[in-house]
């Protein structure tokens, strides 16, 4: 059931009433949120320092004093105790096709059970998903969804997995943590959307209950990664290392946004260093700036660029490139890397045609890198 | 002019008024200007001025001040330029690469690059009005007032009929540049100033080379598009419009936002099929704006008889006649119009509008959202007519700041039509009928075998769409109010949208600036409190009035000039006038003055409500409104001359106070009407408030009768 938390309109009334409150002295510390305890459980991965807690699930490491929120807007030093304010109240929960993520060789032609609750560690200007992600829970409108409940709904909307998405689920990470754990015994797939800016120890413990996630490699530059989501680049590479390492199905998606990631030596060597760490095999999604959010002063990405950076990458030696956001490009689909025919005919979310037969490619036989399913 | 400063103070106005009205667009254009920026602006403008006429007097020191004023002449003839130079580069070098630019940036961004020139012509003004005082003028500081005020009726005339429709910005500040440039050696042949002469005449051959041989505009506006080409560039007078090509592809801008690029399917397919395939035979569709994102196209593949496609800006169509053929069908009507007045004069004849206008995040596009717009679309369908409007989405939830303005725009076209359908996609679409209406989308397009290359089933999902149209009007409020012209909810709202987005509450500026004012106001005497609250009221009335007029006919920039050129006139007038009046009895007609002003406030209801209701043509209105503005700056003119006979001082001390007052006063009713209250509390309470203001400060100034003339601490100052 849908419950209103919080309501931060600039009605008339609201008007009048908050200059009174603040000609009165009182606009400080003022707050008309509501806190639902249901929601709120302790936080893994933190510490007692002297200056506070410290969070330790992803690189900022927060230190948390009474009463302070993370930067991911969902964890709080309550009474010297870290708790997590985002568990089981989703505000986002859709259902979608699996290829929406995208995942283009995890089970294609499924569809994935999405859920997302408010809060973000990033700070991306581009962000699609700001009135969740750049919000706390307590600001959004939500479901009283708990793990359970997740995968109930899930089996009974006949998905195949549940995909933790839209937000950040790695700062919602308890109840992706909870929720995965009880699907995985259910037999339903955990996918995860994530930017990965997340440490090694909550990584590795989260990986035991994932079975695909894809990666949004932002930039390979740490000082664009900087600016442009205020976040470093290495932690996110080492992310990737540890899916892969741990046995996850990953796949990466960049996202080219003109005058920040279009720049062609950027990708070459973004594509270099995936191709020399062991990435051949890892799908890469090339996907179609559109202006949104704060970077409204930009045009869409031009289709030639995003054909050029594709060039690139399968000249870097990775076999599987995308092109996402441009409807009906011939890259949506996918190629067998040997005979280079097409072996699973896209056209959005329709399968239009498949060819592979128990992971192989019905022309040639090559292994083609992925979970197919039956 | 016998009088050697009253050319100078005649280009003093000229050069205001004029670079005010270009920055005002280019400022607005780079900090992507809603009417909350406009007020920061405006205010930054008339605070800086108000601040170098406070500061005129120390540069004075009761000297002869005629080189002084050349020199300020000499800066404020480059000033306009250098600051349009410098803004780009701010955009480019500080601010991210195409990211909006928050309050706290624009706010301090204006507040710098205004800095040099608000200063200079605010110091200007004292320095004349010194050396006005040494030719044994009666009163120079009314004098030189009304030459300003002349100047500005001048600049501002000229910039409505001449320099906005001819003119770059550029081109424009190197011809003010010239002019002051001309005035500053007329100037100095009187006064025998050799040395500016010459510094002015190398700076009109400087300019004359610039205006001649150098494209400036163009290498400006290659640094706010790195990366894209220039294909084309228009200032025209309702925006800055740009064309840029990068690899295949031709991107639109107005006003640096991006109206659309090619290639760009989901957009224009969304714009079409969402809506056009509700109607079983559409034979007449109006669109209004969008025809260079390929709309047209997807049109066609109906059975349309005829397409009339209404630009407000005829280089839009110009631009979009270059960059695509669909325009030269002979079944698309391009209209170089207000798409509100054609469906005004519709009449029945539309099966689809497609009303595909950005966001309501200013007045002027609020009017396409307004109940009174939504009733005329009604009237210019036919039976079982379609129409579409669109919001941005919100991704994949819809947060409260957008739900809000979802549910004012659903409860406001609710109660206009039988039926509202909410079809979300890239943006969120609120179709509206007395027909039915469907989610069934692409199998309605599969029937009818329309070649698509994203609203389709391998794309679109029509359960899908239902689910989530159905899961956002669950989510609307519906207890909102509905959205009308003179009262803007859905305006507000988008306000705190924007504001949410770039993370700032803009009640932070409400309570400075009440702070502030308090303060200040707590420091003056009556007279002082009278120009304030006359500046205050009629810089408020000015933008009430500019905003009315936006309402109704739907776009503002090339009258703003004329509308401010009416409102100097009168004040101008007013000043002369004022100055008789000041001879006798001069408090209690001080205090009389302001309650005129508050009853000339209060005619805006009934003149905006009666040109609201009929359809009176643009020039009879435009008279109207004129005239208001014409008295409102006789009545402030007059404020000004019997505030200034009130105080006793010397005339600089004089002129540098009551400027400096009644700009302050302007300062604060700009930035607080334009921003908050208008917003909160819609057109005509503000108008109530604003008369109720001037009453107040009238009845002051009649308690203040009774007590002596001149304080000590009058005298003080």
């Amino acid at each position: 059931m849908k419950q209103l938390q919080a309501s931060t309109s600039y009605s008339r009334r609201t008007f009048a009433r908050n200059c009174l409150l603040c000609a009165g002295g009182l606009a400080m510390g003022f707050s008309t949120r509501q806190r639902t305890d249901r929601h709120i459980k302790e936080a893994l991965f933190y510490e007692k320092t002297a200056h506070g807690l410290q969070c330790r699930k992803c690189p900022h490491e927060c230190v948390l004093e009474e009463g302070e929120t993370g930067i991911c807007r969902n964890r709080v030093n309550r009474g010297g105790v870290m708790y997590s304010t985002a568990y089981g109240n989703p505000c986002a929960v859709h259902i979608d096709p699996i290829e929406k993520k995208p995942f283009f060789h995890f089970l294609p032609g499924t569809r994935a059970y999405s859920i997302a609750a408010a809060g973000c560690n990033l700070r991306c200007l581009n962000c699609q998903n700001w009135q969740i992600s750049q919000v706390t829970p307590a600001e959004t409108l939500n479901d009283d969804l708990m793990p359970d409940a997740v995968v109930t709904e899930c089996i009974a909307e006949r998905c195949e997995s549940i995909a933790y998405t839209y937000s950040e689920p790695t700062t919602f990470y308890e109840y992706t943590l909870d929720t995965s754990a009880i699907a995985r015994e259910r037999k339903i797939k955990n996918l995860l959307k994530s930017s990965g800016y997340i440490n090694d120890a909550p990584l590795r413990k989260l990986s035991r209950t994932l079975d695909a996630a894809n990666i949004d490699l932002k930039a390979y530059d740490d000082d664009i990664y900087r600016r442009l989501s205020g976040a470093r680049l290495a932690p996110v590479l080492h992310t990737l290392k540890v899916l892969k390492e741990e046995g996850v199905w990953l796949e990466i998606t960049n996202l080219v946004i003109p005058r920040w990631t279009d720049d062609m030596d950027l990708i070459r060597r973004m594509c270099d260093w995936l191709a020399s760490n062991g990435f051949t095999e890892t799908p890469l999604h090339f996907s179609r700036f559109i202006p949104l959010y704060k970077l409204t002063q930009l045009p869409l990405t031009p289709v030639a660029v995003l054909e050029r950076a594709h060039e690139i990458a399968r000249k870097a030696g990775l076999q599987y490139v995308y092109i996402g956001n441009v409807p009906d490009h011939a890259a949506e689909s996918t190629f067998c890397p040997s005979c280079k025919k097409v072996v699973i005919e896209r056209r959005g979310f329709s399968i239009r045609s498949r060819h592979i037969t128990d992971g192989r490619c019905d022309h040639c036989k090559q292994t083609i890198a992925g979970v197919w399913g039956t | 002019m016998t009088s050697p400063y009253r050319l100078p103070a005649l280009t003093l106005g000229l050069a205001s008024i004029v670079t005010q009205t270009i920055l005002l667009r280019e400022f607005l254009t780079v900090f992507q200007g809603n009417e909350l920026v406009l007020g920061i602006l405006l205010g930054n403008w008339l605070l800086l001025t108000g601040m170098g006429a406070a500061l005129g007097r120390f540069a004075v020191r009761g000297r002869n001040t005629s080189i002084a004023g050349s020199l300020s002449l000499l800066a404020l003839a480059v000033l306009p330029l250098l600051t349009i130079v410098s803004l780009p580069l701010l955009r480019a070098w500080i601010f991210s690469p195409g990211s909006i630019v928050g309050i706290m940036e624009s706010l301090l961004g204006s507040f710098l690059l205004l800095l040099p020139f608000c200063l200079v012509a605010g110091a200007s003004f004292v320095i004349w009005t010194n050396a006005a005082s040494y030719h044994n003028t009666e009163n120079p500081v009314t004098d030189v007032y009304a030459f300003e005020s002349l100047g500005s009726v001048v600049g501002g005339i000229g910039f409505s009929l001449l320099l906005i429709f001819f003119l770059t910005a550029v081109q424009a500040a190197l011809l003010l540049g010239s002019l002051i440039l001309l005035t500053v050696i007329i100037h100095g042949r009187v006064t025998s100033q050799r040395l500016f002469i010459v510094l002015s005449g190398a700076g009109l051959f400087l300019f004359a080379a610039l205006f001649f041989c150098v494209n400036l505009d163009l290498a400006l506006r290659q640094l706010l598009f790195p990366g894209q080409s220039i294909v084309a560039y228009r200032d025209t007078p309702y925006g800055k419009l740009t064309v840029t090509r990068q690899e295949e592809q031709l991107n639109v801008f107005e006003n640096d936002i991006l109206l659309c690029s090619t290639g760009d399917p989901v957009a224009r397919e969304e714009m079409v099929h969402f809506a056009m395939v509700q109607h079983p035979e559409p034979h007449r569709v109006l669109l209004i704006g969008g025809g260079l994102s390929g709309a047209p196209v997807e049109i066609l593949k109906y059975a349309v008889q005829r397409v009339d496609y209404t630009e407000i800006d005829p280089e839009v169509i110009a631009v979009g006649r270059s960059m695509t053929h669909a325009l030269s069908d002979p079944r698309i009507f391009p209209l170089v119009a207000d798409g509100r007045t054609v469906v005004r004069n519709a009449g029945g004849t539309y099966d689809v509008v497609l009303v595909n206008v950005p966001d309501p995040s200013t007045a002027q596009l609020h009017r396409y959202y307004s109940r009174e717009f939504a009733q005329e679309v009604r009237r210019a369908l036919r039976l079982g007519g379609v129409a579409a409007f669109s919001l941005s989405s919100s991704g994949e939830y819809h947060g409260t700041a957008a739900r809000q303005v979802s549910s004012v725009l659903y409860r406001t076209l609710g109660s206009v039509f039988a039926r509202v359908l909410v079809i979300p996609g890239t943006r969120n679409y609120f179709l509206a009928s007395d027909g039915i209406l469907g989610y069934a989308v692409t199998q309605s397009i599969e029937e009818r075998r329309i070649p698509t290359t994203y609203v389709n089933r391998d794309y679109v999902d029509d359960d899908q769409l239902a689910r989530r149209g159905m899961q956002i009007v669950a989510s609307l409020d519906t207890t909102a109010m509905f959205t009308t012209d003179f009262n803007p909810v859905a305006y507000a709202r988008q306000l705190d949208l924007w504001a949410s987005m770039v993370g700032f509450d803009p009640l932070l500026i409400v309570l400075v600036v009440l702070a502030g004012t308090t303060f200040l106001l707590s420091r003056l005497d009556a007279a002082r409190i009278g120009m304030f609250a006359g500046g205050c009221s009629a810089a408020a009335l000015q933008f009430l009035i500019l905003l009315s007029f936006q309402i109704i006919y739907g776009y503002v920039y090339h009258v703003l000039g004329l509308l401010i050129a009416v409102f100097m006139a009168g004040l101008a007038l007013g000043a002369w006038w004022g100055r008789r009046w000041a001879t006798t009895r001069g408090r209690l007609n001080f205090a009389v003055v302001q309650a005129a002003i508050a009853g000339a406030v209060v005619l805006l209801v009934p003149l905006t409500t009666m040109l609201g209701s009929f359809d009176i043509p643009i020039i009879p209105g435009a008279s109207l409104l004129s005239l208001e503005t014409a008295i409102m700056g006789l009545l402030v003119g007059m404020l000004f001359s019997l505030a200034s006979s009130l105080i006793h001082n010397t005339p600089t001390a004089v002129a540098a106070s009551v400027y400096s007052i009644d700009l302050i006063g302007s300062a604060v009713g700009a930035l607080l009407v334009s921003a908050f209250l208008v917003p909160a509390f819609g057109v005509h309470p503000v108008v109530y408030g604003i008369a109720g203001l001037m009453a107040a400060s009238a009845i002051l100034t009649f308690i203040a009768l009774r007590q002596p003339a001149h304080t000590a601490r009058e005298r003080a100052r």
